[in-house]
C-alpha cells in the first residue's frame, strides 16, 4: 500500500484519513491483516513513529485491533464500518457544501443541480 | 521515551566568532529530529559537538549522561558532510576496516545495499566520482546497527532524483528504535519524515517542537512554518 | 582495539614502505652480482660502480622517506578529512597516537636494519657475518651503548615534537601550519633550553671538570654525565611533547 502525502498538514493525520478511506472503499479488507509497521513505513517513505501514532489512534477508534502478538488487523464489525462510511460520507458532503456556498450556491440550489447531475 | 542526548548552556567560540550560543536541547530517544537552518547557523559545530570531535568554549554535551567519549562513539554513527574514507583503499578494505572497531557493524548489509547501487566493492575509493564516495559513506553509517545516527546534509549536493533514493535508504536502513538526527537546509524534501524539529540560526536554538505541532499551529508545511519564524527573526 | 589500531597502522605504512626495501636489497644484490662479474670482466667495473652509487642513493631516499611517512600519515589521519573517521572510532587519543607512533619507530628500526643487511650484501665476502659479530662483541661498552639509546631517544623526541606542533598549530582557526612551523620553533628552542639546564647542573655537580688537570677518569666521567644529561633531557622533551600532542587532539581538535 503506497500513500503519498503533502507537506501541509500533520503527516499522521493525513496517514488516518487514507486509512479509514481504504478500509472505506474496500481495499483494505473487513478482517484483513495490516502490513507490518515498518513496511508501511517503508513503502510510503514516512517515519514509523508517525505510522505507529497514526495505528494507535484508529485502535482508539476501534477501527483495527490488535490480536496479542500476530499483528494488526480490520474490524469486522458491522457497524463500526457502517459508521465509517457515515463519517467520511459526511465530510466530504461537508467540504462540498462549504466550497458550493463560497461560489454562491443555496442548499435548495445545490439540491437541484445534484437531481440533475443524476440523469 | 528517555532522554538521549542533552546540551546545558553548550557555548562555542573559535576565536571571536561564536559558533554556539547558550544551546539548551533535550533530545528524546526513538524519535527521527531534524536540525534545520541556513549554512553557517551552527548545525555542523552542533554536530561535532555530539561526536567529541570539538569541546565546548563552556557547558556540557551530555550522551546518555555522560560525555562524548569511547562508549558514546560505540554507539553513535556519524555521516560528516565531507569526504572523509581513505582514498587509496579499497571499499572492501574500508568494510574490514569499520567492522574491526565497531561491533554493530553489520557487513552482510553493507554488501546488499552496494551490490543494490551496483557499487563494486573491489574499487578503489580514488577512482569513485564524488556523488559514489558519498553513497559509499552512506552506506558505512547506515550499516552500523546503532543507537543514534547523526546524518549532516546527506543530500546536500544531490539531484532531486538521488535525493528520495538517499531517503528510502536511510528510512529502510536504520535500527528499529534508534535515534535519527539529520540536519539539512532542504526542508522540504524531509519533512515528511521528521517527528520533531529543531530550528537553529545563528548559532541559537530558535525553536524545538514537534513536526505535527508546528503544521498545526503554522497551518502549513515546515518549510513554511520556518519562513514565517525566520521573518520575525 | 588498540591492537587492530597498530595492525592497521603497521600495513598502512607497510604498504608504502615495502617497495623502497625491494629496490634496497635488489641494488644491493646487483651491486654485489656486478662486482663479482668485473673481477672477471673489466668492463663490468663502470657498472658495478654506478650501481652501488644508485644504492646508497636509495638508502638515503628510503631514510628521508621513512621519516616523511611517518609524518605524513600523522598529519592525514589525524588532522585532515580522514580525521573525522579516526576520531570517532571508539578508541582513546592516547590508543591513537601511541598506535601511530609506534609504528613509525618500528618501521624507523626495519629500515637501518634492511640498509645494514643491504650493506653486507653489497660488500659480502666470506666470513663477513662473524666479523661483523667480532666487531660489534669489541666495541660493544656502556658508551657506545649509550650513544645508541640517545640516538633512538632523539629520533622519537624529534617525531614526537612534529607531532606536538602539527597538533598545536592545528588547533587555530586558520594559518593552521604557519602556527606549526612556529611551535615547532618553539619546542625546539624548549629542547636547545633544556640542554643548558642540564649542562649548568651537571657542571655544578662535577665542578672538577672545570679546573682540575685533565686525566682519563674525569674525562670518563664527563662523558658520562653527558650521556645522562641528554638522555635525560630527551625523556623529558619526549615525555612533554607527547602528552601535549594527546591533550591537544583530545580538547583541541580543530577540524575543517
Amino acid at each position: 500500500m503506497e500513500f503519498q502525502f503533502d507537506n501541509n498538514s500533520p503527516i499522521y493525520l493525513q496517514l488516518i484519513q487514507k486509512i479509514k478511506i481504504a478500509i472505506a472503499s474496500g481495499e483494505f479488507k473487513p478482517g484483513e491483516k495490516l502490513p507490518a509497521v515498518r513496511e508501511l513505513a517503508m513503502e510510503s517513505k514516512i517515519n514509523p513513529n508517525t505510522v505507529q501514532r497514526a495505528l494507535f489512534q484508529l485502535e482508539e477508534e476501534k477501527l483495527i485491533f490488535t490480536q496479542r502478538t500476530n499483528g494488526k488487523y480490520i474490524t469486522e464489525n458491522e457497524q463500526k464500518l457502517k459508521e465509517l462510511r457515515n463519517e467520511l460520507a459526511s465530510n466530504l458532503l461537508n467540504e462540498f457544501t462549504v466550497k458550493m456556498q463560497q461560489l454562491g450556491f443555496s442548499k435548495q440550489e445545490i439540491l437541484e443541480l445534484i437531481k440533475r447531475e443524476e440523469k | 521515551m528517555s532522554t538521549i542526548i542533552t546540551c546545558e548552556h553548550v557555548n562555542k567560540e573559535y576565536g571571536k566568532k561564536k559558533a554556539l550560543k547558550d544551546v539548551n536541547l533535550s533530545i528524546e530517544n526513538g524519535r527521527i529530529i531534524g536540525l534545520l537552518g541556513s549554512n553557517g547557523s551552527g548545525k555542523t559545530t552542533l554536530i561535532k559537538l555530539i561526536n567529541g570531535l570539538l569541546v565546548p568554549t563552556s557547558g556540557e554535551v551530555l550522551i546518555l549522561g555522560s560525555k562524548p567519549g569511547v562508549e558514546s562513539k560505540k554507539i553513535i554513527s556519524y555521516l560528516p558532510e565531507r569526504t572523509y574514507l581513505p582514498n587509496n583503499e579499497t571499499i572492501e578494505q574500508v568494510i574490514q576496516y569499520f567492522s574491526d572497531f565497531y561491533f554493530n557493524f553489520n557487513v552482510e548489509k553493507a554488501y546488499q545495499l552496494l551490490e543494490k547501487l551496483k557499487i563494486n566493492p573491489k574499487d578503489k575509493l580514488s577512482t569513485l566520482s564524488k556523488g559514489t564516495k558519498e553513497k559509499v559513506q552512506l552506506v558505512l553509517v547506515m550499516s552500523r546497527e546503532a543507537d543514534v545516527y547523526i546524518l549532516d546534509e546527506p543530500i546536500g549536493g544531490v539531484d532531486p532524483v538521488a535525493r528520495d533514493y538517499i531517503l528510502s535508504l536511510i528510512l529502510d536502513n536504520f535500527k528499529e528504535g534508534a535515534t535519527l538526527i539529520i540536519s539539512t537546509h532542504l526542508i522540504a524534501d524531509i519533512e515528511k519524515i521528521l517527528d520533531d524539529v529543531i530550528f537553529i540560526h545563528e548559532g541559537k536554538i530558535i525553536l524545538q517542537s514537534s513536526a505535527d505541532e508546528l503544521r498545526m499551529q503554522y497551518k502549513g508545511s515546515i518549510e513554511n512554518a520556518f519562513k514565517e519564524v525566520f521573518k520575525n527573526v | 582495539m588498540f591492537s587492530k589500531l597498530l595492525k592497521n597502522d603497521l600495513s598502512q605504512m607497510g604498504s608504502r614502505i615495502y617497495p623502497l626495501y625491494l629496490i634496497i636489497l635488489g641494488l644491493a644484490f646487483f651491486a654485489k652480482a656486478m662486482n663479482i662479474l668485473s673481477t672477471h670482466i673489466g668492463a663490468f667495473q663502470m657498472i658495478y660502480g654506478f650501481t652501488v652509487m644508485a644504492w646508497v642513493c636509495s638508502i638515503i631516499i628510503c631514510l628521508v622517506y621513512t621519516f616523511f611517512v611517518a609524518i605524513q600519515i600523522f598529519y592525514r589521519k589525524n588532522l585532515r578529512d580522514e580525521g573525522y573517521l579516526t576520531h570517532t572510532l571508539p578508541v582513546t587519543k592516547t590508543s591513537i597516537v601511541s598506535s601511530m607512533f609506534i609504528t613509525a619507530i618500528i618501521y624507523t628500526i626495519i629500515t637501518v636494519l634492511i640498509i645494514m643487511l643491504s650493506v653486507m650484501i653489497t660488500f659480502y665476502t666470506p666470513g663477513i657475518f662473524h666479523d661483523f659479530y667480532n666487531a660489534i662483541q669489541t666495541t660493544w661498552n656502556s658508551l657506545n651503548i649509550l650513544t645508541v639509546i640517545i640516538m633512538v631517544l632523539s629520533y622519537m623526541q624529534l617525531l614526537s615534537s612534529i607531532y606536538c606542533a602539527l597538533s598545536i598549530g592545528h588547533s587555530f582557526s586558520s594559518n593552521k601550519l604557519a602556527y606549526s612551523v612556529v611551535f615547532w620553533v618553539v619546542i625546539y628552542v624548549i629542547s636547545q633550553i633544556l640542554n643548558v639546564i642540564g649542562i649548568l647542573i651537571l657542571a655544578s655537580i662535577q665542578p672538577e671538570i672545570f679546573y682540575e688537570t685533565y686525566n682519563e677518569q674525569i674525562g670518563m666521567n664527563f662523558a658520562y654525565g653527558t650521556f645522562i644529561t641528554s638522555i635525560i633531557t630527551n625523556s623529558i622533551m619526549l615525555t612533554g611533547t607527547y602528552i601535549t600532542t594527546i591533550m591537544m587532539l583530545k580538547h583541541r581538535l580543530n577540524l575543517e
